[in-house]
């Protein structure tokens, strides 16, 4: 069960595991609103988003593969829409739409990845 | 899998994810939904006497399980129970809002059920918005057949929360054909025929393990003023589907459309978005410290 793969990512050590979940919490957010903020031209902002994403779950000690295939279920339910706004001629969009969803994933299951369950909720 | 399973379910899915909500309309609806839940949950704190407390635990562990368990709506489409009726027929609305909220913001975070900034989208469609569709008609028809009107909250929750999700994704510019759009709620129609009849099956069971355990209705609330809510929640609904399904107007009123807006405009929406969900929870959390203390 996924959930408690990310329980068990969530006891580690590593120097992402030891910030204050507030701290990660904050970072979160300014992330996502960042990320919901670019505009679908900026492609070039959503590799970088990537790449922040690869070098964080390296910090985190925690498997790439493993967290971009959690994120990944979303995708199903961003395609349609992407493929919808696809065949209204905007492709551009229909790619921001389907990486954003999948990006805010990503950062969504860091937190709760490298946080665990006791500390995030006393950080709400 | 079943969050995989649920992924596919399009049109009958209403946990919004991240990146589909245009800044204004998740800004908006996270600053509304943060000082409403802090309302909200003031509200339960008074009105749940302490030994029902582990029954909201109960429940919310209960529609959270329930949530997982897809039933088929249509060809290649499966829908689950939302449980926004069943929570304000057992536990009362104030308390149904504030363990759906909870339930949200766990979806969000561990199942990446729903987005994180969309949450206030979220909590506003399904934990207020669908909390108070379930309890008005419940309370409105609650001395005639009492499944009837269960079986009218269920449904009428749904339906609320559904077209409200799809009149957001609308006005932030997600574009869905009309035919996409009927089929849409054709689909949440048959969802919300399925969570009525549910929660009538759900709450019948429980009644008959203890009759304490469901609340029942306020005798003290007017039936005229649940009357006035119904018609006012069903205008705003009907509303918002009718102005966003028409995107000329919303975009005839800001100008140039939402999705050229610059990207500095949009910086700085978001981050006065995030400065206001602050101040409102700083707030929120001040005054129901200073209650408590009192």
């Amino acid at each position: 069960m996924h959930h408690l793969v990310v329980d068990r990512w969530s006891r580690g050590s590593s120097p992402l595991h030891q910030r204050d979940p507030r701290a990660k919490l904050a970072a979160l957010l300014v992330f996502l609103i960042a990320l919901s903020t670019t505009p679908p031209s900026a492609q070039a902002a959503f590799a970088g988003y990537g790449v922040l994403m690869v070098i964080a779950a390296n910090r985190a000690r925690l498997p790439i593969l493993g967290l971009a295939g959690r994120a990944a279920l979303i995708l199903p339910f961003s395609a349609t829409f992407a493929l919808l706004t696809w065949w209204s001629g905007d492709s551009l969009r229909a790619l921001a739409l389907a990486e954003k969803s999948f990006l805010s994933g990503m950062a969504a299951l860091l937190l709760v990845g490298t946080t665990p369950l006791t500390g995030w909720t006393a950080a709400l | 899998m079943n969050e995989r399973a649920r992924g596919i379910v399009v049109t009958s899915s209403m946990h919004i994810p991240d990146g589909f909500l245009s800044t204004p309309v998740w800004a908006t609806l996270d600053v509304v939904s943060a000082p409403a839940v802090a309302w909200v949950a003031r509200r339960a704190q008074r009105d749940t006497q302490d030994h029902r407390i582990p029954l909201l635990g109960v429940m919310g562990a209960f529609v959270f399980a329930a949530q997982m368990i897809n039933f088929p709506v249509g060809p290649g489409t499966s829908g689950h129970l939302v449980g926004g009726a069943l929570l304000a027929v057992v536990l009362g609305p104030a308390a149904a809002s504030l363990v759906l909220t909870a339930i949200l913001i766990l979806q969000a975070l561990i199942f990446q059920d729903g987005g994180v900034l969309a949450l206030g989208a979220n909590v506003f469609n399904m934990a207020l918005a669908g909390v108070v569709a379930a309890y008005l008609p419940y309370r409105l028809w609650a001395d005639g057949s009492r499944s009837r009107a269960i079986f009218a909250a269920g449904a009428f929750s749904v339906m609320t929360s559904a077209c409200l999700a799809l009149g957001q994704l609308l006005m932030s510019g997600v574009p869905m054909p009309g035919g996409v759009l009927w089929a849409s709620l054709g689909l949440f129609l048959v969802s919300a025929l399925m969570e009525g009849a549910i929660t009538v099956a759900a709450v019948r069971a429980i009644e008959r393990l203890n009759p304490e355990w469901v609340a029942g209705p306020r005798p003290a609330s007017s039936r005229t003023l649940a009357a006035v809510g119904f018609a006012a929640l069903l205008l705003v609904v009907i509303g918002t589907l009718v102005a966003s399904a028409a995107p000329d107007g919303i975009q005839r009123l800001t100008g140039q459309g939402i999705d050229s807006a610059a990207w500095s405009e949009r910086t700085i929406g978001g981050v006065g978005g995030l400065a206001l969900i602050f101040v409102a929870c700083y707030l929120g959390g001040k005054l129901i410290s200073r209650r408590r203390s009192a």
